[in-house]
């Protein structure tokens, strides 16, 4: 079975507050840096998975998303990577 | 007269259980405690054995990932979700709630709190939403309360339709009287539509008892005695 790298982001949406990300802009802001604006930290998972193609691995990673990766109630989940690492 | 049996969960990092034992073996001499370790499968399914099951307040599994998050999938999680599918009492305090809207027991979910700081404090007024449930019928609505708070992630955050629909149907139970963490429409506890799934982020099981001199109010004991006084009624 072929097998591909992935890389997952999931971060808070964007109307929920998340005081951490709007704490590092304030402080963005402090020095100096007012260009920044919708700062959103998030958390990035890196890992590698067996999958029959890459519709079966997209499918599987979400999947792992909504039972553990993230609060379907207040983050998203972006596939920010997939790529074949072995084709067999 | 029958016994109430109540079962509390432990899981690793859990540590209000002790004080949810004491606070059901005082406030209700006809109970009987269990405690349930997150790891082992039991034998039966939980409403054999048990009226009542309570996930206390702690760090569950070290927070990891969000709070609940990891104990929302432990093996016995899976057979306090079916109990409460069937109806079974379950009341999640503080990480206890946290679980409950992780496994989808409750709507909504916990948050960081707007101060972006943990906060602990030992007399938090409440207002009670509402009494018609079993966990609060031992109080008058609208009456102010006192329970101790301790959370990092307390700030109850859900939809607009979500929250619509909790205030339609009576399912706030418990309001800050204060914004303390930033809660929608101050929430400090809610229950299921069907009534038998509580969460609330306050500590009723640290204040069990009146003390002039710690200022203590004694008034979070009210909450186990409504419990047990239901279920004396539908015995």
């Amino acid at each position: 079975m072929p097998t591909y790298h992935a890389e997952v982001l999931v971060a808070t949406r964007a109307n929920v507050l998340h005081p951490e990300s709007k704490t590092v802009q304030e402080a963005l802001h402090g020095l100096g840096h007012h260009c920044v604006k919708d700062l959103q930290i998030g958390k990035h998972f890196s890992f590698s998975l067996a999958a029959r193609d890459e519709a079966t691995a997209r499918k599987v990673i979400h999947r792992m998303a909504e039972q553990l990766l993230a609060n379907p109630v207040i983050e998203d989940t972006h596939i920010t990577q997939l790529t074949l690492l072995e084709a067999v | 007269m029958s016994t109430l049996k109540v079962g509390v969960v432990v899981f690793p990092g859990t540590n209000c259980d002790k004080d949810v034992v004491e606070a059901i073996e005082s406030s209700l001499p006809h109970a009987k405690v269990v405690e349930l370790w997150h790891d082992e499968v039991p034998e039966h399914p939980l409403k054999d054995d048990f009226h009542w099951v309570i996930l206390p307040g702690g760090f569950s599994y070290g927070d990891y990932l969000r709070c609940g998050a990891m104990a929302k999938n432990s093996k016995l999680m899976q057979a306090v979700k079916q109990f409460a599918q069937s109806g079974g009492y379950v009341l999640g305090i503080c990480n206890g709630f946290q679980i409950l809207t992780e496994a989808g027991l409750l709507e909504g979910a916990l948050i960081p709190n707007t101060s972006k700081r943990f906060i602990c404090q030992q007399r938090t007024a409440l207002e009670v939403a509402s009494n018609a449930s079993p966990y609060t019928l031992g109080y008058a609505k609208g009456q102010v309360i006192e329970m101790p708070i301790a959370h990092g992630e307390g700030c109850y955050y859900a939809d607009d339709d979500t929250l619509e629909r909790l205030e339609a149907n009576g399912q706030v139970l418990f309001r800050y009287v204060d914004d303390v963490n930033g809660s929608a429409n101050r929430i400090a506890g809610i229950v299921n539509k069907e009534g038998n799934v509580m969460g609330l982020m306050p500590h009723p099981e640290r204040n069990l008892w009146k003390n002039a001199l710690s200022g203590f109010t004694g008034e979070g004991r009210t909450l186990f005695e409504s419990v047990g006084a239901s279920f004396l009624v539908t015995q």
